[in-house]
């Protein structure tokens, strides 16, 4: 139980945004007997909102502050418009809604250089479904609002059921995009020991040896522990063999009471473990990929650092991918031929 | 630069799917189902963009107009499949069509009845005059409503 709540209240800033977003996505789902209140709306604002600000504490990305602005509005407006979409009662609203999501979401895509992918969406999406779609509810749906359309099937369930799935998610994102929490703390103190350690000059061994132990466990063990968390780092053998190393010369500094080799290999420590940081930063993509791990493509969709997005979008496409748009053409038409085959009336029914 | 970026690509992504599952599981309208289905492939095209911006290639953004491709065929065949069920039963309602249900399944029904909204109010259009009238002669909205 006492565990249970230590990972309740180290993952707050992951539970919290989700609890009152699912309160409100429940509370505003159509209900039979409740009608829609603003209170609710103004919690799953305050869930975003939060959401927001709490989130990207974990993984601590800043990119520039244009972008970060750009980000947020475009990703904010793009989640309350998808929850302003599943709560509404009016079909209409709703499929409007869905386009304003799917702008929002070709800002994204604009943000990731992808010019060309965000005008095919807006044109796809917002022009063709969208515009189809309103057609048919306009003509299914001619004497007002519908008896279903004011009630949901098992709001509690469904909603419960979707925030499970995005905590889940979340958890798994956030864990796999951060630096370990422990090893954050352990440069840290590392590095303050080696700070004041350059003012002060009486030093014990006894203080040394203290230092080089983290609650009750020798640094050597977290230190590999972390490092077993890197399995792609090129570097990984030369940090284990550097880390044997210290180890025994630790031990025999501590037995012959030299204070300056044990400062020494304190200091050596610090090192190894703020390269360890820097390369689970590194691998876990916060800072971008080393150039000896990228995934190898083929020359053809390799992003280069000329202008021209939409001519290497093409490369990509019409070079790899040729066969595969080939086959997109032929499912395109076998679609428009099935559309046509199933809204068919019988001929008896025709005539 | 923007590669970093890419876990909170994820977020986002993660967060329509989930909102897209909720809608689809929840709302009783077929185009809103399919809606919300729609939905939730926008958080995976997210997702892809993210990737391919932080592997630094194309492949993310070239699979992300395969699904467009996907979604646009699967739009057609939805909007023709809902066409041929509302002509069945006028209604686009699913659970009209809970009768396909496994035999031994109970089926679901609507207890409490629904709470009239004073926002349910019928909406009233604006009306263009009818070609070669004056605006003040010709007919009010519902002489022309029935005139058809």
């Amino acid at each position: 139980m006492g565990s249970l709540f230590t990972w309740v209240w180290q993952h707050w800033y992951v539970l919290l945004p989700l609890l009152l977003g699912f309160l409100a996505i429940w509370k505003l789902l159509p209900h039979a007997r409740q009608p829609q209140s603003a209170a609710m709306m103004g919690l799953g604002a305050a869930a975003i909102i939060l959401g927001g600000i709490v989130l990207p504490r974990a993984t601590g990305v800043h990119v520039s502050w244009m972008f970060d602005l750009f980000f947020y509005l475009f990703a904010g407006a793009a989640i309350a418009s998808a929850g302003a979409m599943i709560t509404q009662r009016n079909p209409v609203y709703a499929a409007l809604y869905f386009a304003l999501v799917i702008l929002n979401v070709c800002g994204l895509f604009l943000l990731q250089s992808g010019p060309f992918l965000a005008a095919a969406t807006v044109i796809v999406y917002a022009g063709a479904i969208i515009v189809t779609f309103l057609f048919v509810i306009m003509f299914a749906q001619q004497s007002g609002l519908a008896q279903y359309d004011r009630r949901c099937r098992e709001p509690l369930l469904a909603s419960l059921a979707g925030f499970l799935l995005m905590g889940a998610l979340l958890y798994a994102i956030n864990a796999s995009y951060q630096v370990s929490p422990r090893l954050t703390g352990l440069v840290k103190g590392l590095e303050e020991t080696v700070n004041s350690a350059a003012k002060t000059t009486k030093l014990e061994v006894k203080d040394l040896m203290g230092i080089l132990r983290v609650n009750d466990a020798p640094i050597d063990l977290l230190l590999a522990e972390e490092l077993n968390r890197l399995p792609g780092w090129p570097e990984k053998a030369a940090a284990r063999a550097k880390l044997h190393q210290l180890e025994t010369q630790v031990i025999a500094a501590a037995a012959n009471q030299d204070t300056a080799v044990l400062l020494n290999l304190v200091k050596e420590y610090y090192s190894l473990a703020a390269s360890l940081q820097h390369a689970q930063q590194r691998y876990t993509g916060l800072l971008g990929i080393p150039a000896g791990m990228q995934t190898q493509v083929s020359p053809l969709s390799r992003r280069t650092e000329e202008p021209g997005h939409v001519a290497q979008l093409g490369r990509t496409l019409f070079g790899d991918y040729l066969l595969a748009v080939e086959l997109a053409a032929v499912l395109l038409l076998i679609a428009t031929v099935g559309a046509i085959v199933i809204v068919q009336r019988p001929k008896e029914a025709a005539a | 630069m923007s590669q970093a970026i890419l876990p909170n690509y994820l977020i986002v992504g993660a967060i329509l799917f989930g909102l897209g599952a909720i809608g689809f599981l929840s709302r009783r309208n077929l185009i809103l189902m399919f809606l919300s289905a729609e939905m939730m492939l926008q958080g995976v095209a997210l997702n892809l963009v993210g990737f391919g911006g932080h592997h630094k290639n194309y492949q993310g953004q070239a699979f992300v107009i395969f699904m467009l491709t996907v979604a646009a065929c699967e739009a057609a065949l939805a909007l023709a499949l809902i066409l041929v069920l509302f002509r069945n039963r006028k209604t686009l309602d699913v659970s009209v069509w809970q009768d396909l249900r496994e035999a031994n399944q109970d089926p679901v029904q609507d207890e409490s009845p629904l709470l009239l909204e004073p926002e349910m109010t019928p909406m009233h259009f604006p009306r263009l005059t009818p070609a070669g009238l004056r605006p003040d002669q010709a007919a009010s909205p519902e002489e022309a409503a029935t005139r058809g």
